[in-house]
């Protein structure tokens, strides 16, 4: 098979994989969470990110996770709620890519590490923002709940990964 | 599941009963503390039942409710409306925020 069918191809899975993502942040911000604490939410568009990160590389999660973020951002919010996320946002990607590398996680794993750096890159934002202290009084919680999401998306990371790493390098040997 | 995420779960379980316990032990708070950008702006009993609009700088409004010593934030023009979906608070350090104004509603001894 040719370089360039292959490039086409990975645009379109790519394509693909950032409406995915932006779907589900849009699905996720119609779901009220009745929690006391601001900022909590599943974070169904970063079990995508994690199955990038497998399947294609740190690179392509990457690009498309800021993509993702400015384009839901300017659809859907605000310019200043886009800072928050990417804040959010390229923080644990750092770290999921991190530890997506070493052996000893699994997507589970990078999940709850994911989540967990999310919010704590959240939090920081917001409070350098507002310099008030009463922020940092939200971080435990924000921190166990991020852990709590992001092992629910690194389940669903690890259970989808196997079956579409398949699809693609299928496609990939047939041409 | 590999080793290194049951000792990532076992932090998140340990971190998840920390948050438990702070959020369980704080007392009852007295005063709330309006701060725009980290400034305060003024201080008001919880044991007085009023409604007060606060005034930004520039112009944008917060409107809170004391009710039976708890704080609850009614009415805002903010554009995501999360200060007023904040569910009342009513414990010392709790706070309501408004992060597009910068207002902060903090709860004192």
């Amino acid at each position: 098979m040719s370089k360039t069918s292959n490039a086409i191809r990975k645009t379109a899975y790519l394509g693909s994989f950032l409406a995915l993502a932006m779907v589900l942040s849009y699905l996720e911000s119609l779901i009220p969470l009745p929690i006391a604490v601001p900022g909590i939410k599943l974070g169904l568009a970063n079990g995508c990110v994690i199955i990038l990160l497998y399947v294609f590389g740190p690179f392509e999660a990457c690009s498309v996770n800021i993509l993702r973020v400015i384009l839901t951002s300017l659809l859907f919010t605000n310019l200043y709620a886009m800072f928050y996320s990417l804040a959010g946002a390229v923080l644990s990607l750092l770290v999921m890519i991190l530890f997506s590398k070493s052996k000893h996680f699994s997507p589970i794993g990078v999940g709850i590490i994911g989540g967990l750096f999310h919010n704590i890159g959240q939090c920081t934002v917001a409070f350098l923002v507002t310099k008030t202290d009463a922020i940092l009084g939200f971080l435990p919680i924000l921190m166990a709940a991020g852990m709590i999401c992001g092992c629910l998306t690194g389940i669903l990371g690890k259970i989808l990964y196997p079956k579409l790493k398949k699809i693609y390098s299928m496609k990939e040997i047939r041409g | 599941m590999k080793k290194g995420d049951i000792i990532l779960i076992g932090i998140g379980v340990a971190l998840l009963a920390f948050a438990i316990v702070f959020i369980l032990v704080r007392p009852k708070a007295v005063y709330v503390a309006v701060y725009e950008d980290g400034v305060l702006m003024d201080r008001y009993p919880l044991n007085k039942d009023t409604e007060v609009t606060i005034r930004t700088k520039d112009g944008h409004w917060n409107v809170m409710q004391i009710k039976d010593g708890t704080l609850n934030v009614i009415e805002a023009d903010c554009p995501n409306q999360i200060c007023v979906n904040t569910v009342p608070v009513t414990k010392t350090g709790e706070s309501i925020l408004c992060l597009p104004h910068k207002i902060s509603f903090i709860l004192e001894q």
